[in-house]
Formats: C-alpha cells, structure tokens, sequence
C-alpha cells in the first residue's frame, strides 16, 4: 500500500474545489508522471444518487485527482525553484505524513512559513475533454476509490491524462481526459 | 441526486431541443469555485444524462462517454439559458447519445457523445 501524502483537509493545498463538491480525499505519493489518490463515497456527497455515486461523480473524480497532481507538482517545482537544489524531504516521497507538503511549501514561501496550511494558492483545473470513458458500475456509500493517474502529455497548461478507478479489485470506470491547468495566481 | 431543479429547469422541449435555465444559487457553485462560480463539466454530462432519461421515459445507466469536449466556460453569473440538442438512438444493447449544448449567442460550450443502457 503506497503512503498517502496528504489526506482530509490537506487535499485543499492541491485543489481549488470545496465541498460540497470536493471528490477525492486521500494523495498518494507520486512520480514525475504518475500518481494515484482515493476518495471514499460519503453520503453527503452532492453526485451519490440512490446510494450509489453517480457517473458525473465518477468523472469528476478522476478530474480533481488529475487537478490535485498538477497541485502537487506546482508545490514540487516550487520548491526546486527557490534556490536551485531540491529539498531533501522533498525527493524523499516515501516520508509517511503531511510534513513533505509543508515543508516544500515553507522553502518556496519561506515568508509564509508560520501562517498555516492554506496560505498557497492552487492550480485551478477544467475539464477540457473526457473521452474513451467506460465505466463498469456504480460505487456505494462507504466504498473505498483508488485512482492511478498516468499523464500522457502536458503541453502549455494542456494535460492528457488516462485514469484507472478501482474499488478493491474492480474496475469502476476508467478513461482519458484533457485538463486545462491554470496556474496559481 | 437529479440534478433537474437544483442546476437546470426545463424551459421548454421541442422535439430534440430542449431551452434550460440553469439556476444560480445551485449549491455546487460553493464549492465549484469559492467566490468563482463556474458550471461543472460533469453536471452537464449528468444533465444530458437526465434528458436522455426523460425522452426514452426510463433510468439509464452511462456507461461509455465515447467523447465530450467542453469548448466554452459557463459562468453561472452571465450565463443561465442554454439549448441542448440531443439525439438518442435506440440500439441493440444500448442508447447511443449525441448532444451540442449552446449558449444564448449560438455558441457551442459541449459536444457529447455516449452510449447510455437501460438500469437493470
């Protein structure tokens, strides 16, 4: 089982969206092309219909877990770009909490550093193309999504992703997309 | 939960087109983005979804997007009416779904194609 980088509240330092349209709640650790993240179905979810996530929700989870990679990267190539050298903590992907997170994000803004966790401000993403999508079945409230994202390409703030989401062994949907990364302002 | 009345109403159905109205205070918008409303892609798969359910008059189940393409931004606060033109053909297994949303000035936000099967 790979260590989850953030979780919870933490997931906001990589992605614009709130609740009640927040869809992923976990971010694992990742390489400079791919990375998986989770969510698990909460019945206060605006997209469960019946029980059941529905595909919009299916999508649009596949869609922050893209966008909340393009945050993690935007907080890694901050980090290197401050003084040259690329933090220890930060290359060492296996560290098992937040701290990684924090850290790469106190050296890229070291006049932020006391001022909590929400002081960066994430890349905003949109969905430019959802395509050869299949979706398989319908999670239910309380099940466990794990994503693996690989990227494809990323050219001028275009990123081609393709995604596979499981549920235990299962596939529930998988599918290519097209983000449309705006960085952080 | 349908997302008919709580993100879009029905103005009006003729034939293939139907004229929405999507409502500005959908509680999606505060979370999608803070203080930067922006329609969401997927409730716009999830409304055409929902049309194609009311034109075949039953559940269906989405279970292939062959492609959608979101063309153009839509801003909740300058746009509301929209026209989506939606095609269904009834196949062996499954409905096949074509559909081109468009805003007020004729200007095309999504094109959607899909395979949509009856719920067991």
């Amino acid at each position: 089982m790979k260590q989850a980088i953030a979780t919870g509240e933490e997931i906001k330092r990589l992605i614009p969206q709130r609740e009640p349209m927040l869809m992923i709640d976990a971010f694992y650790e990742a390489t400079d092309t791919e990375a998986d993240t989770g969510v698990t179905v909460s019945e206060d979810s605006l997209l469960v219909d019946e029980g059941m996530l529905s595909e919009a929700g299916l999508v649009e989870h596949i869609a922050q877990s893209a966008s909340a990679f393009a945050g993690y990267k935007a907080l890694m190539q901050d980090s290197t770009a401050s003084d040259g050298t690329k933090s220890r903590h930060c290359e060492e992907r296996s560290n098992p909490d937040f701290q990684v997170l924090r850290h790469c994000e106190e050296r890229s803004n070291p006049e932020k550093r006391h001022k909590g966790i929400n002081t960066a401000t994430p890349p905003l993403g949109l969905i430019g193309e959802v395509r050869k999508c299949r979706i398989s079945f319908l999670p239910r409230i309380g099940d466990a999504l794990l994503t693996h994202i690989r990227i494809i390409s990323e050219v001028l703030g275009v990123t081609l992703i393709e995604a596979v989401t499981k549920v235990g062994d299962n596939i529930s949907a998988e599918c290519q997309m097209k983000i449309y990364i705006k960085p952080a302002s | 939960m349908k997302l008919i009345d709580r993100y879009y109403k029905i103005k009006s159905r003729n034939g293939e087109v139907f004229s929405v109205s999507l409502l500005p205070d959908f509680v999606g918008y505060k979370g999608h983005f803070p203080n930067n409303p922006v329609a969401p892609g997927i409730c716009n798969i999830q409304m055409i979804k929902e049309l194609a359910e009311n034109i075949v008059g039953k559940r269906l189940f989405l279970s292939n997007i062959a492609k959608c393409r979101f063309l153009n931004i839509i801003n909740p606060l300058y746009i509301s009416d929209l026209q989506i033109n939606i095609s269904v053909v009834q196949g062996e297994n499954s409905y096949t779904v074509e559909a081109t949303v468009k805003d007020a000035e004729n200007k095309t936000c999504i094109e959607f194609k899909g395979n949509l099967t009856p719920m067991p």
